[in-house]
């Protein structure tokens, strides 16, 4: 059993969550909040030792978007002896009066107005301190009612700060009874009972997450496999049933999705990620083809005996290697993310710039008001700084682009740090919203119309399943932020085309065989619809399995969207239960 | 809602009664004690009814001013001014205190009270022709009890009013003081002799209200007769009637 699944609050039960102070529970439950509002629940948050903007503030730095709004009971603010001003999505109460706690979680729940719930209480220790064993009458007749209406409930409770009976007696009343603790650099996560799971104590390790994961991981044989089908002459020995190639579609709305979700830290992770992963060209070397590796050898030796010039900072040098082909021109032109260029005329020592025709970020979003490449460019930038051995911090920002309306996209690479790449990162939430927007019309025109999706001039609509990493593939690099962005982007997404499929007055059958028929259009993988989702070789795990050695369901992005979907058109909700990442032959999710 | 009950306009509160609200042409007694919303529950009841179910009404004021009654519950958004413009509600002052005070200062007239009886069923119809009322509310009904100091009178006069009332077909309320925490009370007449009774109460418990609302009567329903929180907020009084109170 993973965290992941007791950090899901199955509907009918309520889960107590205890611990001495500083164990971890609010941690637990804010995550536990985030896969609620992953699933496309609605969350009544109940607080009572913060103010709902410090909740917010939290569970945004774990990676909730900027617009997602969750209904709270304010029971900090009054208990603490300030005034309480009631907004729209909170409602004021007081700790010392039971009924106020009651009646504000009744009232956001009628305003809700449908079952499927999730109420977090953080927590019940205040509570308890002001009105002593009345709480346990609260949790039965309030908390574990509200739960049996057919909503999840998770309750924090501070283990040591009250009689041993109260707590037992809380207890008693749970479907689900968690007991945390810390011990030494492992966080331990007892699980007395839980719904449908047997005992079992979890450890975890306390680990501090910078934004990337300092240690990268390859799968030496994923990542051989990729190579081979990158610039061997077997396009097909990664997917053998679909193909290697995925619509540029579905990478772009991964990544607009994730975009939708996590406007501010999104963007930069997806630029770090790239240019790190990039940066390794030397380190995965051996995996090359032998037709490659020469060439490598070839350009070293050359390099060595002063033929080619050993660094990248003049423009002959970077001209001699453009010819050449170099690595990243070759395997974008290979994985038909675009044909690069480079610019030798406006060039510079240290400030070079490169075009990109047809890039695949960008096409399909002509002319939408902001620069648009994530990939290339920062990708560039890393090969760049593994070629020099990591000497030089290079960066690259995008100087025209099909999204600005230029025919074509240019980039320039300088080492050291541009002001410039920040602010062309991150975008404002109307731009997000027009490009997403563009995404959805397009999906939704196929889907309606059967419009085309996308198509370039030369490269055509698809792209090699390695591109799909620009939005997808790196859950266990990244961490928490970048797998909720991935999820949430994923579930608004899903939902908004089951909405507007459902608008349009397509039944709910005919909806779901839509997007799934767009999906196998697509060639996300070979997806199967009957009982279960069934998705042989989906790109989103092939292309994850590469970089990690956690054998644990990961398909993120693919989840959240089926979830939203789901959601949108039959209120029902999708569990991934089977994951190539995790060993599984294929992905696979349960609809509940 | 079916045609033989009508909505209390109070929210919560119509579920409590069996999902159905009040008999029509009853009249039910409300009795709170004091900041208990008594008032605050009339006037949504007359409100509500104007606003939301085409039911005129009136308002007998038999202690406070009309006018101020209006200015305290403009804070819930409610522009009784403006219903009162439009014939739709009517405020009716027949306060015996204030009519007394304004004569003989810190005197309360009594005696007459046939008359007073009298005056004030005929205020009653003539406000009820005035703007075809549906719906009535006495505030507060002790006033009137008050000038009856022998027992036997006291109900017979209460009964007439009732009867009357039958006859006109309106459903009102007539709101009583509560005295004590409502806990453990001796039951007032009027409770017996009105078709219905909801009762508004307040407990302090360290420096904590708890309202209570709850309906201790009501003839020809089945009704929920638990107490059940309540709130008065800034629409109005809400009713929860699914919780429970924790005292």
């Amino acid at each position: 059993m993973s965290l992941a699944e007791i950090q899901e609050v199955p509907e009918e039960s309520l889960i107590l969550l205890s611990g001495p102070p500083g164990a971890g529970k609010s941690t637990f439950c804010h995550q536990a909040v985030l896969n609620g509002l992953a699933m496309g629940k609605p969350v009544i948050f109940v607080t009572t030792e913060q103010s709902p903007s410090g909740v917010t503030g939290l569970l945004r730095e774990k990676g909730m978007g900027e617009s997602v709004v969750l209904s709270f009971v304010d029971a900090f603010t009054e208990t603490v002896g300030l005034t309480c001003t009631p907004r729209s999505d909170t409602i004021c109460a007081n700790c010392a009066d039971l009924n106020s706690l009651s009646m504000a979680a009744t009232k956001l729940q009628d305003k809700i107005g449908q079952k499927g719930i999730l109420l977090a209480f953080d927590s019940l220790t205040s509570p308890y301190l002001f009105c002593g064993a009345d709480i346990t009458k609260f949790i039965r007749l309030f908390l574990a009612k509200f739960a049996a209406e057919g909503n999840s409930v998770i309750a924090l409770v501070d283990e040591g700060c009250g009689k041993e009976e109260d707590l037992g007696a809380m207890m008693s009343v749970a479907d689900g009874i968690l007991r945390m603790d810390i011990k030494e650099n492992l966080r331990v996560i007892n699980v007395v009972k839980y719904p449908k799971l047997e005992p079992v104590k979890i450890e975890v390790p306390i680990k501090h997450k910078p934004t990337i994961k300092s240690t990268w991981y390859y799968e030496p044989s994923v990542m051989r496999q990729f190579m081979r089908s990158m610039f061997g002459q077997d396009k097909t020995v990664l997917r053998r049933e679909v193909g290697d190639y995925v619509n540029l579609l579905w990478p772009n709305l991964a990544h607009w999705s994730g975009m939708l979700w996590d406007a501010k830290g999104f963007p930069t992770m997806i630029y770090e990620l790239n240019k790190e992963e990039s940066s390794f060209v030397k380190e995965v070397m051996p995996f090359f083809p032998w037709r490659m590796k020469l060439l490598f050898k070839l350009v070293n030796s050359f390099q060595s005996l002063g033929l080619i010039p050993k660094s990248f900072n003049k423009v002959k040098g970077m001209k001699t290697i453009s010819k050449l082909g170099g690595a990243c021109i070759k395997s974008a032109q290979l994985e038909r993310s675009g044909t690069i260029e480079y610019l030798e005329d406006i060039s510079k020592a240290d400030e070079h710039y490169f075009r990109v025709y047809e890039s695949s970020d960008c096409c399909g979003l002509e002319d939408v008001g902001a620069r648009i490449a994530s990939h290339l460019p920062p990708a560039m930038a890393g090969q760049l700084q593994g070629f020099e051995k990591k000497e030089r911090d290079w960066n690259a920002v995008e100087t025209k682009c099909i999204g600005l309306g230029d025919p074509y996209c240019e980039f320039k690479l300088v080492p050291g740090e541009i002001d410039e790449l920040k602010a062309s990162l991150e975008k404002d939430s109307l731009v997000i919203g027009k490009i997403h927007e563009r995404l959805m019309e397009r999906v939704v025109g196929f889907l309606l119309d059967r419009k085309p999706l996308v198509d370039r001039p030369k490269l055509g609509g698809d792209v090699h399943l390695h591109v799909v990493m620009h939005g997808m593939g790196f859950p266990h690099l990244a961490g928490e932020r970048y797998t909720m962005a991935q999820r949430m982007g994923g579930a608004k997404s899903g939902r908004e085309i089951g909405k507007r499929l459902m608008d349009a007055g397509i039944k709910e059958d005919e909806a779901i065989k839509r997007v799934i028929a767009f999906m196998n259009y697509c060639k996300v993988g070979k997806v199967n619809l009957g009982e279960t989702v069934k998705i042989n070789e989906n790109c989103e795990s092939m292309r994850t399995k590469m970089f990690t050695h956690i054998k644990e369901p990961s398909c993120y992005f693919t989840t959240g969207f089926l979830n939203g979907l789901f959601s949108a058109v039959k209120n029902q909700h999708v569990r991934e239960i089977k994951c190539i990442v995790a060993g599984d032959p294929y992905c696979e999710w349960e609809i509940v | 809602m079916s045609n033989d009950y009508t909505s209390t306009g109070i929210v919560g509160a119509d579920k409590i009664l069996g999902d159905k609200g009040i008999p029509r042409g009853h009249s039910i007694l409300v009795a709170g004690g004091p900041g208990s919303g008594k008032t605050t529950f009339a006037m949504q009841f007359l409100y509500k009814g104007v606003t939301e179910y085409s039911e005129p009404g009136i308002y007998i004021s038999l202690d406070e001013d009309p006018d101020d009654v209006k200015k305290n519950m403009s804070k819930f958004g409610w522009d009784l001014g403006k219903l009162e413009q439009d014939k739709k509600l009517a405020f009716i002052n027949v306060s015996p205190v204030r009519v007394a005070s304004s004569e003989k200062a810190g005197l309360i007239q009594l005696g007459m009270k046939e008359f007073k009886l009298i005056k004030l069923l005929e205020a009653i119809r003539e406000g009820i022709d005035e703007v075809q009322a549906k719906r009535v509310v006495i505030d507060p009904i002790t006033i009137f009890t008050l000038q009856y100091p022998d027992e036997v009178e006291r109900i017979y006069a209460m009964r007439d009013l009732i009867a009357d009332f039958r006859k006109t077909g309106c459903t009102n309320l007539l709101i009583s003081e509560l005295r004590g925490t409502g806990l453990e009370r001796e039951h007032q007449f009027e409770e017996y002799l009105a078709q219905g009774v909801v009762l508004l109460r307040t407990v302090l418990k360290d420096d904590r209200l708890t309202r209570m609302f709850q309906v201790e009567k009501m003839r020809g329903l089945e009704v929920d007769n638990q107490p059940r929180p309540y709130n008065i907020t800034s629409s109005g009084i809400e009713v929860y009637p699914t919780l429970t109170v924790f005292k």
